[in-house]
């Protein structure tokens, strides 16, 4: 479905011109749930707005070919772009606050990509809005309609996010860093959502974390970027008990765990 | 543990609110617990739990309603998550680490206090060519450790740090744990230590304290805690965080 090979992207605007993403390839298959981690300055991001044909002007795709169910994206026109955005490929972030247009209503938010890319009537957006709200676990549906970002907590502005990025059946998501902002409760119910949403509309799942816990629970596959560069990709479990590089070895120890305290493990080696 | 019955802090049925009259909204009830020199006590709790205010009323930030705040230490000191708000961007490293020494009672020579920052810039792990630079020239975890270094530059005994490591990357957040653990063994310090990272707590903490809605629900030692929880929400939080 999606295939990115070589992919280098290039900031073209500093002297010498910076590759911020090298030589990353990824291919994707309808339905599947694929990760990419990696610490800040990764790529990780880049990646995938190159994939929503959203890198701001002075980054270009230089090198390599981006292929999402036959189209070419890499030579997408704004235009193009257009039709793709929300339509099939749509995105999430991880602050739904500054993503959701605070003096747009709920409801009217929800509806956007069925208004850009349906010739749906409003009686009959409506009632799919409202569907979709119920189903990313959205209480009152017909009140939340009326209402302003500003009036709903982190985990149903997370939920709206996914509702309104889900209502045109798109078949890739991209969710960067979605459950970053939330507490761990939080987190857990809206990974679980993510999870229900990719069975039951087979919405395949591009999931950007730097979080490995995280990925190791929703994931599928996961690719370890350090530094612009792909490090090791793989199948979760087999990249988490056998990394096979220096760098994911790294990030594996580094994760906070609940075994091997840290702190006990010193005072013991103090004892000694 | 050292010293066990030596205490630095001591919280006494603390009570705290924002707002008066009709509009007073209780943050706080009834939070009674004491800190030992040389240990670690964690605190954790999802957002809008309290913890945050629980920091500020034992710094003297915000009043109590009811209840006593009592120190046993000169000079509690803070730790924030993301120091860039708190380090001047005007100034270098070196003159913001100074700062607090010239503004204490003790005076010092200038040779004195350019040696007391270099000092504790090794301490922290900071090279001393970062002394010259400005905070936006330093990455998110070399500023940590220029605010740790501030926390500590003045002899304090007890850091409030509140989520210290949660805006850092996982690497660069195990090195500021090991750079915390490893103060604490060399100083004897004791850290109130906030997050809502359950396995960061684990790792760094003695005894943990869990927080909801103002109340403390649930305190003990951290593998009493983890092994069995007794309070439901220890359990939601044990079982939703991955």
């Amino acid at each position: 479905m999606l295939k990115m090979n070589h992919v280098t992207i290039t900031f073209q605007d500093v002297n010498p011109p910076q590759q911020v993403v090298e030589d990353f390839s990824l291919s994707m298959e309808p339905g599947e749930i694929v990760g990419i981690v990696g610490e800040s300055g990764s790529g990780k991001t880049m990646t995938a707005l190159s994939l929503m044909g959203l890198l701001k002007r002075d980054a270009h795709i230089t090198k390599g070919s981006m292929n999402f169910m036959g189209k070419d994206l890499a030579s997408q026109t704004q235009k193009g772009w257009e039709a793709i955005r929300g339509k099939e490929i749509s995105m999430i972030f991880q602050e739904p606050m500054t993503s959701l247009n605070p003096v747009l209503t709920i409801g009217r938010q929800m509806e956007e990509n069925l208004r850009l890319h349906t010739s749906l009537d409003k009686k009959t957006r409506y009632q799919k809005a409202l569907d979709m709200m119920e189903k990313v676990g959205l209480p009152q549906p017909e009140k939340l309609y009326g209402q302003y970002p500003h009036q709903l907590s982190g985990g149903m502005r997370q939920r709206v996010m996914i509702g309104a990025a889900l209502i045109g059946n798109p078949k890739l998501m991209i969710a960067d860093e979605p459950t970053t902002a939330l507490d761990v409760t939080i987190q857990a119910q809206i990974l679980a959502l993510l999870k229900e949403m990719n069975r039951e509309f087979g919405t395949a799942i591009l999931f950007i974390s730097h979080d490995l816990r995280v990925i190791r629970s929703i994931c599928s596959r996961v690719v370890v970027m350090h530094q612009g560069k792909m490090v090791e990709s793989g199948n979760v479990q087999e990249v988490m008990e056998a990394p096979q590089k220096e760098y994911t070895r790294r990030l594996l120890a580094s994760i906070p765990r609940r075994d091997c305290s840290l702190r006990r493990h010193r005072e013991e080696r103090l004892r000694q | 543990m050292k010293n066990q019955e030596e205490l630095v802090l001591e919280v006494r049925h603390l009570e705290v609110g924002y707002g008066r009259g009709r509009k007073y909204h209780q943050v706080l009830y009834d939070v009674d617990f004491c800190l030992k020199k040389g240990e670690i006590l964690g605190l954790v709790g999802e957002s809008g739990c309290g913890k945050s205010t629980l920091s500020k009323t034992i710094l003297g930030f915000v009043p109590a309603k009811k209840g006593q705040v009592v120190h046993y230490t000169s000079r509690p000191q803070m730790i924030f998550q993301d120091p860039f708000g708190s380090l001047n961007p005007g100034k270098k490293v070196g003159w913001i680490l100074e700062e607090p020494l010239r503004f204490q009672k003790e005076k010092l020579s200038e040779g004195q206090r350019r040696q007391r920052v270099e000092a504790m810039a090794e301490k922290v792990g900071l090279d001393k060519k970062l002394l010259g630079r400005y905070p936006r020239d330093l990455s998110g975890g070399q500023r940590q450790r220029v605010s740790i270094a501030i926390s500590l530059i003045q002899g304090s005994q007890l850091i409030l740090a509140d989520e210290p490591v949660s805006a850092l990357d996982v690497t660069i957040q195990r090195q500021i744990m090991e750079l915390m653990l490893g103060l604490q063994e060399e100083m004897n310090l004791s850290y109130l230590f906030i997050s809502h990272d359950l396995d960061v707590i684990y790792q760094m903490c003695d005894r943990v304290m869990v927080m909801e809605k103002g109340r403390i629900v649930e305190s003990g030692p951290v593998e009493q805690i983890y092994r069995e929880p007794e309070h439901p929400y220890t359990r939601v939080l044990l079982e939703a965080s991955l």
